[in-house]
């Protein structure tokens, strides 16, 4: 089954503009039953990848960040829009460790010439309507 | 709006800096031109994300840029941090035991004053 399209959003590499996906994601999270906590977390995993993208050089003029629903777990996808590798940055690597204890999963892949973040979040069972 | 405001007072001799708005990646580099001066000349600080709304790695490095400076210089930075999730970003990264993290404003001072750490 394919993962079911909910946004796509594409920013200049500025950093200010990182809230509105703090914003949008939150949103989603909250229509798809998180708990405060788990939105929370959620909100600052997106944080620290779009920042990952940002600092490494990877996002020079724009970042993207495509989300959607695959089978009740809520994909991220964070690109730039240079080819990797990136620059060198500590604090980069440490921000995706912090993502890495928030949600449920966080790779980087290949993404067209350029590299991803990707972070998955298993989201509530969807309720069962009553049996008819 | 200031996506975050900087108030600093001075409570007896520590310097207090209480946040409120947001401390990420665009504007860490405000907080550490406010905070970095007072720990390098040696300070004692109490930082208070008492009324912070969201706290991103880049601001965490300031904390630990500035509580590294600060004791460097002889001085020491104490944070006070009653935000669940905030402590537990910190508690993630494993610099809980570097950093003074203490609940509220008035406990963080009597960290800095009374040896409590």
């Amino acid at each position: 089954m394919s993962a079911t399209f909910l946004a796509e959003v594409s920013l200049a590499a500025d950093p200010r503009l990182i809230r509105g996906v703090r914003l949008l994601i939150s949103s989603l999270a909250a229509d798809r039953g998180l708990s405060m906590d788990e939105i929370e977390d959620l909100k600052l995993a997106v944080q620290e990848a779009c920042v990952n993208r940002l600092a490494l050089g990877l996002a020079q003029d724009r970042l993207r960040i495509e989300i959607s629903d695959d089978q009740n777990t809520l994909v991220i996808a964070v690109s730039g829009d240079r080819p990797g590798p990136g620059n060198e940055d500590e604090e980069a690597a440490l921000g995706l460790s912090l993502a890495e204890a928030l949600v449920d999963g966080v790779w980087t892949e290949d993404a067209g010439g350029t590299e991803r973040v990707v972070l998955r979040k298993s989201l509530p069972p969807p309720p069962v309507g009553p049996a008819s | 709006m200031k996506r975050l405001t900087i108030e600093t007072r001075t409570d007896g001799e520590v310097s207090v800096l209480s946040l409120r708005g947001e401390l990420d990646v665009a504007t860490a580099p405000q907080f550490k031109d406010a905070l970095l001066p007072l720990a390098e000349a040696g300070g004692l600080i109490a930082v208070s994300l008492e009324t912070l709304e969201f706290l991103d790695s880049r601001g965490i490095g300031v904390l630990v840029a500035a509580t590294r400076a600060a004791r460097e210089a002889g001085g020491d930075v104490a944070i006070a941090i009653p935000s669940r999730a905030q402590r537990h970003s910190i508690e993630v990264l494993k610099l809980d035991t570097f950093l003074t993290l203490r609940d509220d404003e008035a406990q963080a001072v009597a960290a800095l004053t009374g040896g409590t750490r």
